[in-house]
């Protein structure tokens, strides 16, 4: 008996010395809140930005805990690499790429939300293949409080996403010492590489691979919306069949110019001689063979990228919390009082001398087609607000005196001035809307109730056979 | 063979408790996601997205009242996004203000933005107001979209040119996602249809709740070329649509063609 109720005592104290530190929810004082928090990120695919996860990250975040209705909830988010695992460049591209962090965190409690803290970095230099891609040092978003109580924030997952710029990439025809990893063309047999060429002939790299067996073929893999194939234009060349994805595009003949002419050059290099662009951003596959015993040249492809037809997640890496989970209590004060007068006397000595003129000044002037331009919910609010704060703008502008008689002085000399905006929209701007891990759990709700209709649907139709089959046997 | 059948008859009660249980573990699981108690920020019964349309929001007072600035802020690192009072007029131009563009018979339109510090290059398409009047916003199945209010004045000529773009959709960062990082001075380009290329500098940025959107300062005359970008800030409802806007003022300040 003594053993059990010791083993009780041992067990309560371990379960809250667990509690203390597994579950840091406490309520915040008026000190700011500094949560570090560990993440690890993971991608989906070749593509990620993450493609050697798991890739760690440090974090901390910062807020002020005295808030108050009326004010925001700023949080203030940095990350840094935590060891020596990292992003890296899922390509070969020119400067101006963009590293694009959104953090999740949840509001809970007196009222729910989500604030999504954002921060993006551009990355000015061009990057290699598997390159060590650099982090925001912070993301932030401030959200504005309008109604008091206690809520529990809650950091959640944060997502990475890369967005490549615009640009182009030539993939030369050597081998991979002139090449980033995972951007070498390979080529079937028959090819021969021909190296310092002289610069006169335009050459990319002074190479290039020469042909004159028929069926010989070269091909290369790429990430990107377009590609051109690269070469001399040269008298003794002949068709080359050019194939996109598995599927014969086109073809082209070197040995002639633009207009289907024959040309008299010998190795000008350099040329673009055929190209694609518009395709879906992704992995393709260009093929080129040659169509014929003349010759056929392959000096480089040159991957082009459009930033615009790059989906935002194509290279996206999500980090989850390994740190346990992590929240604070906050109280969200009401309004401290009344105050009004403490924000408009700034620096404005005379705040009497407008009361005596405004009372019958500001009606006549601000109601004329002014205040039903502020055609929300607000009307009442936004009066009692203006009331007071237009005496700090009259005096800051000191010309409402002197500007205010006008009105009064020609009741009957109406002036309509036609509205620059037609028709005034009504309201805010629905100009976004959360990216969608942030939905409803319909899947769950939808494969539950599949799940149980069907295990119920199963228990009848299993209670009826074995009725039947006892039915059969009596 | 026998055997086999009738182990698996014997299992098979079993395995139908077990299944019936987890659907019920699963619809238990996705209705506690929907009972939880949810409100947006708005005040009662009515929820934040339809405040437009009537009563009044506690939030609204407290926020005009306790925090409000008495003009638009210039934004900028280290500066929080807040609203200004709702009577505020436009922040003042941040340099010179060149004469807007005389309007011709031919209507130019604005054909794309580009506003090198956020990195955003984008085409502009056209939007409009739906049938309660509010202002909509392009299409989410193109995040690069951004859309010009075809009954405001085209970027260049005289009064607020609104275009507006998503911060993001449902597959992530869209157009203008980086707008609140714009400052005071920074500049945004506008290309029209017409060749005429205009720069705008700018004046203000302000995060305000779209229940208290500053209708006549966005909207509201002026005495010059004006420019209003406006995409989504702040907190996301459970309606999984943002509770506040962000607003950039810009001024004309160059023009070319």
């Amino acid at each position: 008996m003594a053993r059990w109720r010791s083993a009780l005592a041992a067990g309560s104290v371990g379960l809250t010395a667990a509690a203390c530190v597994l579950l840091p929810t406490a309520p915040a004082s008026a000190a700011p809140a500094d949560l570090v928090i560990d993440y690890e990120c993971s991608g989906t695919g070749p593509s990620s930005i993450a493609k050697y996860a798991p890739v760690r990250l440090r974090t901390r975040l910062t807020f002020a805990t005295d808030l108050v209705v009326g004010g925001a909830l700023d949080l203030k988010w940095s990350l840094a690499y935590k060891d020596a695992s990292r992003f890296t460049s899922p390509g070969y591209y020119a400067g101006g790429s963009v590293m694009n962090i959104m953090g999740n965190v949840q509001i809970a409690g007196a009222w729910q939300n989500i604030l999504q803290p954002t921060g993006a970095t551009t990355i000015a230099q061009g990057l290699q293949y598997d390159k060590e891609l650099p982090l925001p040092a912070g993301i932030s978003d401030p959200g504005l409080l309008n109604k008091p109580g206690v809520i529990k924030i809650e950091p959640k997952d944060i997502v990475v996403d890369f967005a490549p710029p615009n640009g182009e990439a030539n993939v030369n025809d050597g081998n991979d010492i002139d090449n980033p990893r995972g951007h070498v063309i390979t080529y079937g047999p028959g090819w021969t590489p021909f190296d310092d060429r002289p610069r006169s002939e335009n050459h990319i790299h002074n190479d290039y691979h020469e042909t004159s067996s028929q069926y010989a073929w070269a091909e290369l893999k790429f990430v990107g919306t377009g590609v051109q194939y690269v070469g001399p234009r040269d008298h003794e060349g002949g068709p080359v069949e050019i194939e996109l994805d598995g599927g014969v595009r086109g073809s082209v003949d070197p040995s002639k110019n633009a207009i289907g002419d024959p040309v008299n050059e010998v190795h000008n290099g350099g040329h673009t001689l055929w190209e694609l662009n518009g395709l879906p951003y992704g992995e393709h596959k260009i093929k080129i063979t040659n169509a014929s015993t003349r010759k056929a040249w392959l000096d480089a492809f040159r991957v082009i990228t459009n930033k615009d037809a790059v989906p935002t997640d194509f290279h996206r890496a999500t980090c989850k919390i390994v740190s346990g989970p992590v929240s604070i209590d906050v109280t969200v004060k009401d309004r401290p009082g009344p105050s009004p007068t403490d924000t408009p006397t700034t620096g404005q000595p005379s705040p009497s001398v407008t009361p005596s003129k405004s009372p019958t000044s500001t009606p006549t002037t601000t109601p004329p087609g002014q205040n039903n331009n502020n055609g929300n919910n607000n009307h009442h609010d936004d009066r009692t607000v203006a009331d007071r704060l237009v005496t700090v703008h009259g005096n800051v502008a000191t010309t409402t005196p002197t500007a205010t008689p006008k009105p009064s002085s020609g009741p009957t000399a109406t002036n309509y001035v036609a509205a620059q905006v037609k028709k005034t929209p009504f309201g805010g701007v629905p100009s976004g809307e959360a990216p969608v891990a942030l939905q409803q759990p319909y899947a769950l709700l939808a494969g539950g109730s599949v799940l149980l209709l069907g295990s119920a649907a199963g228990g009848v139709v299993m209670r009826r056979r074995r009725a039947a089959h006892a039915g059969n046997r009596r | 063979m026998t055997e086999q059948k009738s182990l698996l008859n014997r299992a098979l009660p079993g395995l139908l408790i077990a299944g019936s249980l987890g659907g019920v573990a699963t619809i238990m699981a996705g209705l506690l996601a929907f009972i939880t108690p949810v409100d947006d920020g708005s005040d009662g019964a009515v929820p934040m997205a339809q405040s437009g349309q009537g009563g009044e929001t506690v939030g609204m007072y407290n926020v005009a009242n306790a925090f409000v600035l008495p003009s638009v802020g210039p934004g900028g690192p280290n500066k929080p996004l807040a609203p200004a009072v709702l009577s505020a007029p436009p922040p003042a131009p941040a340099g010179a203000v060149v004469a807007p563009i005389k309007p011709t018979a031919k209507k130019a339109k604005p054909t794309r933005i580009r506003i090198p510090k956020i990195q955003v290059n984008a085409p502009i398409g056209g939007v409009t107001v739906d049938s309660k009047g509010e202002l909509q916003a392009p299409p989410t199945s193109k995040p690069n979209l951004t859309g010009w209010y075809r009954f405001s004045p085209v970027p260049g000529e005289k009064g607020p040119a609104i275009i507006n773009g998503h911060v993001t959709t449902k597959s992530g960062a869209a157009v203008f996602r980086r707008l609140k990082e714009l400052a005071k001075g920074d500049f945004i380009y506008v290309y029209r249809s017409d060749g005429k290329v205009t720069r705008f500098t700018v004046s203000g940025i302000e995060q305000v709740k779209k229940s208290a959107f500053p209708t006549k300062r966005v909207y509201g005359n002026v005495t010059n070329s004006q420019l209003r970008l406006i995409t989504c800030g702040g907190m996301v409802g459970a309606n999984g649509h943002y509770d506040d806007n962000v607003i950039v003022y810009a001024t004309l300040s160059k023009k070319k063609g």
